[in-house]
C-alpha cells in the first residue's frame, strides 16, 4: 500500500489545483521531470495499474463496506471470474465484491476491481443479469477507461513524480491524507458517455461468450428505466451514466439480431435466487 | 395508533401491490406483433408507436406481451420502453416512500435510507481491513472453471460488436472488434 501512495495521489489530485495543495515545489525539479516525461512514454505498467486500482478500491470500501455474507461474495466472484476468462485480460488479479449500501450502482477500478452494490443486486432477477452487470464493469477494466480518464485529465506521469517528491516530505502528511480522501471523486464524476456505451456493447458479448443470455444486461437497463430518476438511491448512477433509455437505444443499434441465437443461453434464475434465500 | 402511522401503512401496502410481475411498457416504434419469438414468425398485428402493452415474460431477445383487447404475442425486447411511468413522475406514492419491488428476492426494500452519495465518495478514507476481506473472496481461474462446469455454462467464441455508425469521433474504436479473446477457458 505504501508504494501505491504516489499513484493514488496522482489519481486523487488531478482535480485539485496544484497552487492550492500546499506543496512548496522546486520549480527546477518539476522542469526536469517534465523534460524526462516528454522523452519517456507515460504509459502506466500493469503493476502500477493494479496499485492505483488497489488504492481506489480501498477508498470505495471506505465509502461502503462489504456485505457480510461470504457465500454471496464467493458466488459473485465465481460468476465474475468466469466472465474474465472470456476477456483479453484473464490473468489480472480480479476481485469482485458486493458493497453494503442501498444505492443502485456498480463500479470498476483499474487492475481488476469490480463492485456491485446490494441495492442493485437486490433488483436483479437472475445470474445472467448479474453477469451482464459484471461484464459491463469488466469491460471498463479491459479498456482501461478509468486509467485513461486519469491520464487524460492529469498528465499522470508528471503528477505522480511531483507527488512522490511531496510525499517524501513528512510535514505534509496531513494534506496528503486529505488529498487521498478526496480522490475517489473521479467516481462521482463518471466516465465519458462513449466509454459507457462501449462497456455495454462489450458486456453483452462477454456475457454471451461465458454462456449467458446476452439480453440480460438490456433487461437490467429496462429495470433501471422503471426507477424514478429522482429516487435518491439512483442519484449517483443517474448522474454518472447516460440514461437507461439511451443505453438501450445504443445497444439496439449495435446488437441488431446478431446475438439473437444466444438468447436461449443460461439465465441461472434458480441458482441466483438461492443466494438470497439461505436455508 | 396515530393517523400518520396508518397512512404510512396504507401507502406501503399500496406501493408494494404488484400490478403484474413486470408491469407495462410502450413500443418505441411501429412494430409487428409475432406469434412466436422469432424474426420470421407470423406477424399477427402491426402496432403503432407508443402502444401500451402488458409484459408476460422475456425470453432472450423477445418479450411476450398481451394487449388490452386480449391479443397476445411476441415483440423484440429492445422495441419496448419501460420508462414512461418514471418520466411522467408516476403516481407519486411509490416515489414518495422510495419503495421498490425487488428482483428475485421478492422483498420490498425502502431505498434512500442510506445511499452512496457523491459526498461519501469524496470523504471516503481507505478501508484496508475490507480490502483484506476482499482478497479472501477471490476465485482462481481453475475454481471459476469448476463453477462453470457445475453451472453448465458453455463458452462461445463471439466477436465484439462494432460501434453503431451514428456514434462517431472515436478513432480508437476499431480495436474493439479485433481478436475476440485469448485462450478459451
Amino acid at each position: 500500500m505504501k508504494r501505491a501512495m504516489p499513484w493514488i495521489l496522482a489519481a486523487v489530485l488531478l482535480s485539485l489545483p496544484l497552487a492550492g495543495s500546499g506543496f512548496q515545489l522546486n520549480l527546477n525539479k518539476i522542469g526536469d521531470i517534465l523534460h524526462k516525461t516528454r522523452q519517456a512514454s507515460s504509459t502506466v505498467s500493469e503493476a502500477q495499474e493494479v496499485q492505483i486500482g488497489t488504492g481506489i478500491a480501498a477508498n470505495l470500501l471506505g465509502a461502503a463496506p462489504l456485505v457480510r455474507d461470504p457465500a454471496l461474495q464467493r458466488y459473485v466472484n465465481d460468476v465474475g471470474r468466469w466472465l474474465t476468462l472470456h476477456s483479453s485480460r484473464p490473468d489480472l488479479p480480479w476481485h469482485f465484491g458486493v458493497l453494503d449500501t442501498n444505492d443502485i450502482n456498480a463500479f470498476a477500478a483499474p487492475g481488476g476491481y469490480v463492485f456491485i452494490t446490494r441495492g442493485l443486486l437486490l433488483r436483479l432477477h437472475s445470474e445472467a443479469e448479474l453477469a451482464g452487470v459484471l461484464a459491463h464493469e469488466i469491460a471498463h477494466v479491459l479498456k482501461k477507461h478509468h486509467l485513461r480518464a486519469i491520464e487524460k485529465n492529469a498528465r499522470m506521469g508528471i503528477l505522480a513524480d511531483v507527488l512522490h517528491m511531496a510525499a517524501q516530505d513528512k510535514r505534509h502528511g496531513e494534506s496528503l491524507q486529505k488529498a487521498i480522501g478526496a480522490g475517489t471523486e473521479l467516481y462521482a464524476r463518471g466516465l465519458d458517455k462513449d466509454d459507457e456505451y462501449q462497456a455495454d456493447r462489450m458486456g453483452v458479448v462477454i456475457a454471451a461468450r461465458a454462456g449467458y443470455d446476452p439480453f440480460a444486461l438490456p433487461a437490467v437497463l429496462q429495470t433501471l428505466e422503471k426507477i424514478n430518476p429522482r429516487d435518491s438511491a439512483f442519484a449517483l448512477m443517474f448522474k454518472t451514466h447516460p440514461t437507461a433509455e439511451n443505453r438501450l437505444r445504443a445497444l439496439d443499434a449495435a446488437m441488431g439480431a446478431q446475438l439473437d441465437r444466444y438468447g436461449r443461453q443460461a439465465e441461472g434464475t434458480a441458482r441466483f435466487a438461492r443466494h438470497f434465500h439461505p436455508r | 395508533m396515530n393517523p400518520c402511522r396508518w397512512l404510512l401503512i396504507a401507502l406501503l401496502v399500496f406501493a408494494a401491490a404488484p400490478a403484474t410481475a413486470d408491469g407495462t411498457a410502450a413500443t418505441v416504434k411501429p412494430v409487428e406483433l409475432r406469434n412466436a419469438p422469432f424474426i420470421d414468425a407470423e406477424a399477427v398485428a402491426r402496432l403503432p408507436r407508443q402502444t401500451r402493452v402488458t409484459i408476460i415474460k422475456r425470453q432472450g431477445a423477445w418479450t411476450k406481451i398481451h394487449m388490452t383487447d386480449g391479443r397476445r404475442g411476441w415483440l423484440r425486447m429492445l422495441d419496448l420502453d419501460f420508462g414512461e411511468n418514471a418520466k411522467k413522475g408516476d403516481s407519486g406514492l411509490g416515489a414518495l416512500l422510495n419503495v421498490a419491488r425487488t428482483g428475485s428476492s421478492g422483498m420490498t426494500v425502502a431505498t434512500g435510507v442510506r445511499g452512496l452519495s457523491e459526498e461519501d465518495l469524496k470523504s471516503a478514507r481507505p478501508n484496508p481491513a475490507a480490502l483484506k476481506q476482499l482478497d479472501r473472496y477471490t476465485v482462481s481461474a481453475a475454481q471459476a472453471r469448476r463453477f462453470a462446469r457445475h453451472a453448465r455454462l458453455h463458452t462461445q467464441n463471439i466477436h465484439y460488436l462494432a460501434a453503431p455508425s451514428s456514434e462517431t469521433g472515436n478513432a480508437s474504436e476499431p480495436a474493439d472488434n479485433a481478436a475476440p479473446f485469448g485462450d478459451l477457458p
